[in-house]
């Protein structure tokens, strides 16, 4: 236990030591400036971001407004603009029959 | 504190002047502190740098002036951290790494008073940052901050967001492994006072 004691002893006068000898340290002339330097730098690199995000999101934004445009015309030109009933008369197809097909009789020569 | 409450309220409203006068009362401690967190001498100026970068940019996170010294004590943990985990990639040769007969020389190469205390002295840290460099990172740090920056147990509760029983049970934990550590290396011959 003593023995514990003591060298818990030993080692609080240790770091009490080492407290004393770890010099002060000013730091040099080029410390502040140097602080300076790295803000700006962060800064820059913040504003770069920002500006490319702002970009990346315009170009999406006309991306997704260009898709828009181009699937509505796609589905408006693909809808039928008239009724069942007008399409049914504008087809010029069932006027003219087929020769072999069904007339009635006072037709017949 | 070292600056008034109005000073770091202008800080927040972005005063760069305001800024540069906290940096300036806070530079001496800080790097200090990042000096016994690191061991690095060569690497304390850019760690400060970061920390007073980090400091700039999350100001306006503050919500109370009163609790700035441990949101910054908080900062230089933080960036302490991240350059010790870059650093642990990285092994380089310390004066503890050195052989018994280049220490000799180093000590022979010393002629006088003051260079054979500067020796004393750096192997002291050596040895120290050594036994610190056994256990956790964050055992490190708060060791560091408990022993050797004399922070008090409110201080580190500040600085940790913790209450006092879980910080008492961490720090009670930490240095347990670090005099495990200690008694090794006394048993070994290492101590600098052995």
């Amino acid at each position: 236990m003593s023995l514990e004691n003591s060298r818990e002893e030993r080692f609080n006068r240790l770091m009490g030591d080492y407290r004393d000898a770890c010099p002060e340290v000013e730091g040099s002339a080029d410390f502040m400036p140097g602080v300076w330097r790295r803000i700006e730098a962060r800064r820059r690199s913040v504003f770069a971001w920002a500006r490319m995000s702002r970009q990346v999101l315009a170009a999406a934004a006309a991306i997704c407004f260009l898709f828009g445009v181009v699937l509505n015309t796609a589905i408006n030109s693909s809808l039928p603009v008239s009724s069942y009933v007008e399409a049914l008369d504008d087809d010029d197809a069932l006027d003219q029959l087929h020769p072999a097909s069904y007339l009635p009789d006072g037709d017949r020569e | 504190m070292l600056v008034e409450a109005e000073l770091i309220q202008r800080a927040k409203q972005g005063d760069d002047q305001a800024y540069n006068q906290i940096v300036q009362a806070y530079r001496r401690r800080i790097l200090g502190t990042i000096s016994r967190l690191i061991g690095r001498p060569e690497d304390v100026e850019d760690v400060g740098q970061e920390v007073f970068v980090r400091l700039y940019y999350s100001l306006d996170q503050l919500r109370e002036p009163e609790i700035f010294e441990p949101w910054l004590y908080r900062l230089t943990v933080n960036a302490a951290y991240d350059y010790l985990r870059k650093q642990r990639r990285r092994p380089e040769a310390r004066m503890s790494d050195l052989s018994e007969q280049q220490v000799m020389l180093a000590d022979a190469d010393a002629g006088t008073l003051a260079q054979r205390e500067d020796i004393r002295k750096s192997k002291i840290r050596d040895f120290v940052q050594s036994l610190l460099g056994s256990v956790s990172e964050e055992d490190r740090v708060l060791l560091t901050l408990k022993e050797a920056e004399g922070l008090s147990l409110k201080q580190l509760e500040d600085v940790y967001h913790v209450n006092e029983n879980a910080l008492k049970v961490r720090l009670f934990r930490a240095r347990q492994r670090v005099l495990k550590a200690f008694a090794k290396s006394e048993g070994a011959g290492e101590s600098p006072g052995a």
